[in-house]
C-alpha cells in the first residue's frame, strides 16, 4: 500500500472476507507485457519538448515506429524530475523520484519490448521501524509497518532505469540546453523557437514539460491557448519540493520518521526522514529528507545549501539529541523549487474535477499541439509510470490523425 | 501433577462436547485470516446461589492464518495460540463476557524484494521467515451453542517480540462461530 493509498484506506476502513494461502518461501508472478500496436497514419515530423520521463518515453516510441523526431530539453541534462548522485554513497541515491508506486513489473510495461532479457533487483520498501515526531516527543509505531509499502530500484535509480534501457535508442535525438520560448502553430508547419535563437520545424509538437514550467508561461504559445485550457493549467497545484541525502558515522534514526501523526499528512504537504539504504547493499548510513509542499517550502525558500543543511541538522539534533551533529559526515541537498525549468515537486491538487481538467490539458490543438506528463495521468498522476504512461496515449493518438 | 490433572480432564471432557471456534481474524483490523480453535474448561465455580452465576477458567488452544489484503505478498502470517480464558455465564445459553490472556508463537514470511524481468515482467520474490512470540490481553463476549451454533466476538491487544525485528504493537479484532461437535449423553 503506498503512502497515499495508506491515508485513503485508513479513512474508509472496512473488512473483507477471509482468504487462506499457503506459505511459500519465494513466489513468481506471471505477467502478461506485449508491445503496443499502434495505428500509424502520420509520417511528418514530431519535436518533443522536454527530456523527463514522459518526453523520453514518448521518443522511445516513436523511434520504434520509424518517425522522424527530435527532443529538445531546456537543461543540460535529460531525466527531467529523474536524477541521480552517483559517487555520495556506496549505492546509487535517487536525487528525484525514487519510488516504484506500484508493481515491478510496470518496468516491463514501460519498455513493452519482449527481447530484452534483463533481470533486474527490487527492494521492497516496508519500512519496520516507523517513529513519529510530535509536540515535541518521539514515538515509535512500528505497527503501522503492516500498513505501508511500496517498492524501489535495489542498485540502480529510476534515473539509471531511463539511462540503460530508453536513452540508447533515442540519445542522437536528444538536444540538451535549448529552452524553448516560443511555439508558433498558425501555420501549417509548428515552429519552435529556442532561447538561443535557434528555430526547429515540425509537422507536430508533444509538450512534457512540468505544469509549473506551463503555468510560469515560459513559453509563448501563437496562437495563444485556449482560455480554458489555460485556466486548467492553471487550476493545478505543483508545491515546492526538496530532497536531501546526508550520511552519518552511526545509525540513529528509524527506518522511516514521520512529522505529526500518521494519518493527519496529505499528498500535498509532505515530510519524511527516512533510511535511505533501506535494504540496500550498503554500509552506509544515508538518511534521507524528502519534502514536499508547504513544508518543502519552509527549506526551498533558504538562499543556501548550507542554510538548508544546517536547518535539517538542526531540526535532527533537537530529535535525537544532538546525534546528527555528533555523526555528521556530508551531504547533498536538490532543491526542485529552485531547478531551472522544474520548479517544485509535482502536481499534487486540482481545484476542478480532476479528469475534467486532466482532459481539457490533453486535448490536441488543431492535431499539431499534443501534451503529456505525469499532471495529465488519470491513474497514476504523480509518478514515473503515470509519466510514461500518458506517453504511451499520446503518441497512440498523434500517430492515428 | 497439574499436566496430568490437566490432560485428564481435557480427555473427559472431549469424550462429552467439543467446542469448535472459527471465524474472521482481523489484526489490525484490515488484516484478514482466520482461525480455529477449541477449548476446555480448566475448573469452574458458582457465586450467587439465587441467579446460579458460573465462573469458569479454560483452556483454548487455537491455530490461524492471515495476510495483508491490499498486497498479498507483503507478509502472510501462521500461528499457535494458547489463551487462558474466563467465562462468567448466567445460565447456558446466555451472552457472557469474556476475557483472557493469550500466548503465541507466530511465524511470518514477510517480502524482501526480488527481480523483475524487464522483457516480460515476471517478478520472482525474496522473502525472509520471521519468529514473534505474542502476548495478547483478549476482551469480548460469547454465547455458546445452546445446540449447535453460538458465537464469538473478541477485540485483543498485545505486542509481537522477535529477535529478529524491533518490537510492535499488535491489535485487532475476530468473531465467528462456536460450533458443539457432539451432543450431550446426560
Amino acid at each position: 500500500m503506498t503512502r497515499k493509498e495508506f491515508i485513503k484506506y485508513c479513512k474508509a476502513i472496512g473488512i473483507g472476507l477471509p482468504v487462506f494461502l499457503t506459505l511459500e518461501s519465494c513466489t513468481d508472478d506471471e505477467v502478461s507485457v506485449a508491445a503496443p500496436e499502434f495505428e500509424v497514419n502520420f509520417s511528418g515530423k514530431v519535436i518533443i519538448i522536454g527530456a523527463g520521463a514522459a518526453g523520453l518515453t514518448a521518443g522511445y516510441l516513436l523511434q520504434r515506429e520509424n518517425i522522424d523526431f527530435q527532443i529538445l530539453e531546456a537543461s543540460s541534462v535529460y531525466g527531467g524530475r529523474l536524477k541521480r548522485a552517483d559517487n555520495f554513497a556506496d549505492f546509487p541515491i535517487d536525487l528525484g523520484a525514487e519510488w516504484i508506486h506500484t508493481e515491478p513489473s510496470i518496468l516491463a510495461e514501460i519498455l513493452t519490448n519482449p527481447n530484452i532479457q534483463t533481470d533486474i533487483d527490487f527492494i521492497t520498501y516496508n519500512p519496520q521501524t516507523i517513529s513519529v515526531w510530535k509536540n515535541g516527543k518521539l514515538k515509535k509505531n512500528n505497527w503501522a509497518s503492516n500498513f505501508y509499502s511500496e517498492y524501489k530500484f535495489k542498485s540502480t535509480t529510476w534515473y539509471g532505469f531511463f539511462e540503460n534501457y530508453i536513452v540508447p535508442d533515442i540519445s542522437d535525438k536528444i538536444i540538451l540546453n535549448q529552452p524553448v520560448t516560443e511555439i508558433d502553430y498558425s501555420t501549417d508547419m509548428v515552429n519552435i523557437k529556442t532561447n538561443d535563437g535557434s528555430v526547429f520545424e515540425a509537422d507536430k509538437v508533444l509538450v512534457t514539460v512540468p505544469v509549473k514550467t506551463l503555468q510560469d508561461e515560459y513559453m509563448d504559445f501563437i496562437p495563444s491557448l485556449p482560455t480554458e485550457k489555460i485556466s486548467a493549467i492553471n487550476s493545478i497545484k505543483m508545491g515546492d519540493g526538496l530532497k536531501a541525502f546526508i550520511e552519518f558515522r552511526e545509525r540513529f534514526y528509524p527506518d522511516i520518521l514521520n512529522f505529526g501523526g500518521l494519518l493527519t499528512g496529505n499528498e500535498s504537504d509532505e515530510k519524511i526522514f527516512y533510511d535511505a539504504a533501506f535494504r540496500k547493499d550498503s554500509d552506509k548510513n544515508v538518511l534521507g529528507l524528502f519534502t514536499i509542499g508547504k513544508p518543502a517550502g519552509v527549506y526551498a525558500a533558504l538562499d543556501t545549501e548550507q542554510q538548508i543543511i544546517d536547518t535539517i541538522i538542526g531540526e535532527l539534533d533537537e530529535i535525537f539529541n544532538g546525534k546528527a551533529s555528533e555523526n555528521y559526515v556530508q551531504h547533498v541537498v536538490q532543491n526542485w523549487s529552485k531547478e531551472p525549468f522544474i520548479g517544485g515537486s509535482y502536481s499534487t491538487e486540482f481545484e476542478n474535477s480532476r479528469t475534467g481538467t486532466m482532459n481539457t490539458i490533453s486535448e490536441p490543438l488543431d492535431n499539431k499541439i499534443y501534451f503529456a506528463g505525469e499532471a495529465l495521468s488519470d491513474e497514476n498522476q504523480a509518478t514515473v509510470h503515470g509519466a510514461s504512461e500518458t506517453a504511451y496515449s499520446t503518441v497512440e493518438i498523434l500517430l492515428k490523425n | 501433577m497439574f499436566a496430568a490433572l490437566l490432560t485428564s480432564n481435557i480427555i473427559a471432557q472431549t469424550k462429552k462436547n467439543v467446542l469448535i471456534d472459527f471465524g474472521y481474524y482481523g489484526p489490525y483490523a484490515i488484516q484478514i485470516g482466520g482461525k480455529l480453535g477449541t477449548s476446555f474448561e480448566l475448573t469452574t465455580w458458582d457465586s450467587d446461589k439465587r441467579h446460579k452465576i458460573r465462573h469458569s477458567l479454560n483452556i483454548s488452544p487455537q491455530i490461524g492464518y492471515f495476510i495483508n489484503p491490499i498486497q498479498k505478498e507483503l507478509q502472510k502470517n501462521s500461528f499457535i495460540n494458547s489463551e487462558i480464558l474466563y467465562k462468567r455465564q448466567k445460565s447456558e445459553n446466555s451472552l457472557y463476557p469474556t476475557a483472557s490472556v493469550g500466548l503465541a508463537y507466530m511465524l511470518g514470511v514477510q517480502s524482501t524484494g526480488g527481480t523483475v524481468n524487464l522483457g516480460t515482467g515476471n517478478i520472482r520474490r525474496t522473502t525472509r521467515t520471521i519468529h514473534y512470540f505474542v502476548p495478547t490481553l483478549n476482551i469480548g463476549f460469547a454465547r455458546d451453542p445452546l445446540k449447535r451454533v453460538g458465537y464469538y466476538f473478541k477485540g485483543f491487544y498485545g505486542r509481537r517480540i522477535s529477535k529478529q525485528v524491533d518490537g510492535s504493537g499488535y491489535f485487532g479484532l475476530e468473531f465467528g462461530l462456536k460450533i458443539k461437535l457432539k451432543k450431550d449423553h446426560d
